[in-house]
């Protein structure tokens, strides 16, 4: 199975893995208790809350919240921060649900995010949004299109909103500093990069509290109340500390894979588009415009052969095949339904994009049987 | 006290000698019926064109609905026991029109089983009216075009009231007229089709042609959702989901574009035959209606008939799309056709389909390209599902 579905969740490593039954079967000891055992999974955790917040140049005083999913961490943000209907907020509706929902459902007035032809967001509208609301909520790199945002402290001088950055598509991808981005909040997700499901965290900045969603024993600064999940937590540190070298490099070789994938694919069907441009978006996410019928009947052509991809379209619209975050890119019904998305992770190998371009070329023959023009 | 419904039979009374196997038929259904919704000891009495349920509980609605939707029956109704005499006759009824809420015409109709009661049907009738005139304020009478009609029957041990029925779909015991195959889509027609022919006593396996990877699962889901509610009108829905992807891409790949679609068709009733044979079915049953789409002319329809070992029904072939549609309402399929899903026919589809096939083309691709070989394949990993007359899936086999 050649598996190219990255951005949805990343196979956990067998490392990783390895690492987390050790923790399960040692570290079970509930941190919060009195005796040594537990004391010192407190100590490490302080030791781990401390690596993770260097790797995105954080602040030692800044609070370090563990989750159980970036949709936890957003969620909690968005609510925590404001009193429901109380704040104006900012989003682009081309983000993901768990940014998009909650901020509607929450906010006292929202605003949807412009973007310019480049699909970038557009700076004048940003600006005004950072000077005029509370919140505006942004990603690193979009999970659905790979776009890649940034900002500078020079586009949010004396800005009044406070900038929440979901990064769970850039950690351990892209290198991100929560000083030069002038973050207040961030994301993390662990499946994205091949830790066991179920672990978040949420990054705040000094000074800044939450009203928790849950509550119970005041665990985690009495932001999250949530027996620790040590194990998990521990392994999240551990894959982290792994991934968060050679970014830089990698991210360059990708960009190489990625051209170079384009091309084969665009030599066997010349029709193919690619609608966000290389240098503004990730090389680990590639979406692609394939003319014909409805992608997913590509999808499954290659889910046959062994290629996973994803056309990324939510269960419930899989009928309908909307694709909300391309039609706010002003991308038309029919293009919609002609999304790819292809995502590696950096363990992706040049065989494994070598078996896709090869299977991709296989099932030509099946995919002209629907050309309008065919003739037999 | 105890609880009575009366359930009086649609054709069966001009079935003659063959009128005991009919009713075993029914039988059975309503046996069925009873077993998973009404889930209580049942008396039977039965009476020449009526079966008469007694039991110490309440029969839901639910239950008389399901009675209702068994074909064969004529009409359901709740019925109650009273003495013989005017006065708790027209108490029993009243209390039992407790619910009326607006003004209501209605008629008497009485029937005397026991025929020393000391008054014609006629004067019963009209003595109850009657007294009902003076116990509700909402009634009134209305002989020839009533809203509600009360209906009673004097037997021997006492009366038996009944305040309006249910009417049933009528027809025939399912079972009764053999058993076939019937191809269903997704789409509006052939669920129509089914239920006509499960109306005239047809028992079917119901079979989809699932064309992955052209068509996704989810389609599977309608198609399961369909067949739950075609269910309620049978006795027991066998669905057999065909896969039939490889069969349309060897088509495609040899036959002349245009003849696609047709040959499609064509290759769906070779399979249902197959599985006929096996099922032990007589005929095949199709949702066309004349010149509706391009498989459905004249011609094409023949081109298929004649490549089929067994006669094909086609029950929707006269009704305009209004009429298959109002059907489709009635029985609940029209509002799981509607959802959308993918059709790999659409897919496939050439811009110009042949309106009047070749018969000697059509003879000479089916003999050059063997797809028996596919075919069985695709029987072979057919997935089978089975739903009881309450539209649950029983474990498969």
């Amino acid at each position: 199975m050649y598996y190219f579905d990255h951005a949805a969740g990343q196979p956990p490593n067998p490392e990783i893995c390895d690492f987390y039954r050790s923790q399960l079967l040692e570290n079970f000891a509930n941190p919060n208790a009195p005796y040594r055992m537990a004391r010192q999974l407190s100590n490490q955790l302080e030791i781990i809350r401390s690596d993770i917040k260097k790797m995105i140049e954080a602040d030692e005083a800044d609070s370090l919240i563990f989750t159980s999913s970036a949709t936890e961490s957003n969620n909690l943000l968005i609510k925590g921060l404001f009193e429901k209907n109380t704040a104006c907020m900012a989003v682009s509706l081309a983000e993901h649900p768990s940014l998009i929902k909650p901020l509607l459902d929450w906010s006292l007035e929202s605003r949807n995010l412009k973007h310019k032809a480049n699909y970038q967001l557009d700076e004048s509208d940003l600006k005004n949004a950072l000077d005029t609301c509370d919140l505006i909520c942004l990603s690193h790199i979009n999970n659905h299109t790979g776009i890649l945002q940034e900002l500078k402290v020079d586009d949010v001088l004396n800005k009044k909103a406070h900038i929440h950055w979901d990064l769970s598509q850039s950690f351990g991808k892209k290198s991100f500093s929560v000083k030069e981005s002038v973050a207040d909040s961030a994301t993390l997700s662990g499946h994205k990069f091949g830790v066991p499901k179920g672990i978040g965290v949420l990054w705040l900045r000094h000074g800044i509290t939450l009203n928790p969603l849950f509550q119970g024993g005041d665990q985690d600064t009495s932001m999250r109340s949530s027996t620790i999940n040590f194990p998990l937590i521990s392994t999240f540190h551990f894959a982290a500390m792994k991934i968060n070298e050679q970014l830089e490099d990698d991210w360059s070789f990708f960009k190489k894979i990625q051209k170079e994938m384009i091309q084969e694919l665009q030599a066997i069907q010349p029709e193919i588009r690619v609608p966000f441009e290389s240098e503004t978006s990730s090389p680990y996410i590639t979406t692609l415009i394939v003319p014909g019928p409805s992608s997913d009947v590509l999808m499954r052509l290659l889910d046959e052969q062994g290629v996973v991809v994803s056309t990324h379209s939510a269960c419930s619209s899989r009928i309908k095949k909307e694709n909300g975050v391309m039609a706010h890119l002003g991308f038309s019904k029919e293009e919609q339904q002609q999304i790819i998305r292809i995502s590696f992770s950096r363990q992706t190998t040049r065989e494994e994009v070598f078996f896709l371009i090869q299977k991709w070329k296989e099932i030509q023959s099946t995919l002209n049987l629907f050309k309008k023009g065919y003739k037999k | 006290m105890s609880h009575h419904v009366l359930i009086s039979v649609d054709e069966l009374w001009l079935k003659g000698s063959n009128r005991p196997t009919y009713y075993r038929y029914i039988h059975n259904h309503i046996q069925d019926v009873l077993r998973l919704y009404h889930c209580q000891k049942t008396q039977w009495t039965n009476q020449t064109q009526r079966i008469y349920l007694t039991s110490d509980f309440p029969f839901h609605d639910e239950t008389l609905l399901a009675l209702s939707r068994v074909p064969g029956v004529h009409s359901v109704s709740k019925t109650f026991y009273a003495l013989k005499t005017i006065e708790d006759i027209a108490k029993v009824a009243v209390e039992n029109l407790r619910d009326l809420k607006e003004p209501t015409s209605f008629k008497v109709e009485t029937a005397r089983n026991d025929k020393s009661f000391p008054m014609t049907s006629m004067e019963l009738s009209r003595e109850i009216g009657h007294e009902l005139l003076e116990r509700s304020s909402l009634l009134r009478v209305d002989v020839k075009n009533p809203e509600l009609v009360i209906h009673i029957r004097i037997q021997p041990e006492g009366a038996y009231v009944s305040c309006g029925k249910l009417k049933g779909v009528g027809g025939l015991p399912i079972g009764s007229s053999g058993h076939g195959v019937t191809l269903l889509s997704g789409g509006f027609d052939s669920p129509v089709a089914s239920y006509l022919m499960s109306r005239r006593g047809l028992s079917q396996t119901l079979v989809f042609f699932h064309a992955y990877p052209f068509v996704g699962d989810e389609v599977k889901i309608k198609i399961i959702q369909l067949t739950k509610q075609l269910a309620l009108y049978n006795k027991k829905c066998e669905l057999l989901i065909v896969p039939f992807g490889e069969i349309q891409k060897a088509i495609a790949e040899t036959s002349k574009v245009d003849y696609r679609t047709l040959f499609f068709r064509r290759a769906m009733v070779d399979i249902a035959n197959l599985i006929a044979e096996e099922k032990n079915a007589k005929v095949i049953v199709t949702g066309d209606s004349l010149s509706q789409v391009s498989s459905q002319t004249i011609d094409n329809i023949a081109s298929i008939d004649h490549a089929s070992k067994r006669s094909i029904f086609r029950p929707l072939i006269g009704m305009s799309k209004r009429e298959i549609m109002s059907i489709a309402s009635e029985i609940g399929t029209h509002d799981i056709s509607i959802q959308p899903h993918d059709d790999a026919c659409a897919l496939f589809a050439p811009e110009n389909p042949v309106l009047r096939g070749d018969s000697h083309y059509s003879k000479i691709f089916f003999v050059n390209n063997q797809f028996d070989q596919l075919y069985s394949s695709a029987i072979k990993n057919a997935e089978c599902f089975t739903f009881n007359v309450k539209g649950q899936e029983l474990a498969s086999k």
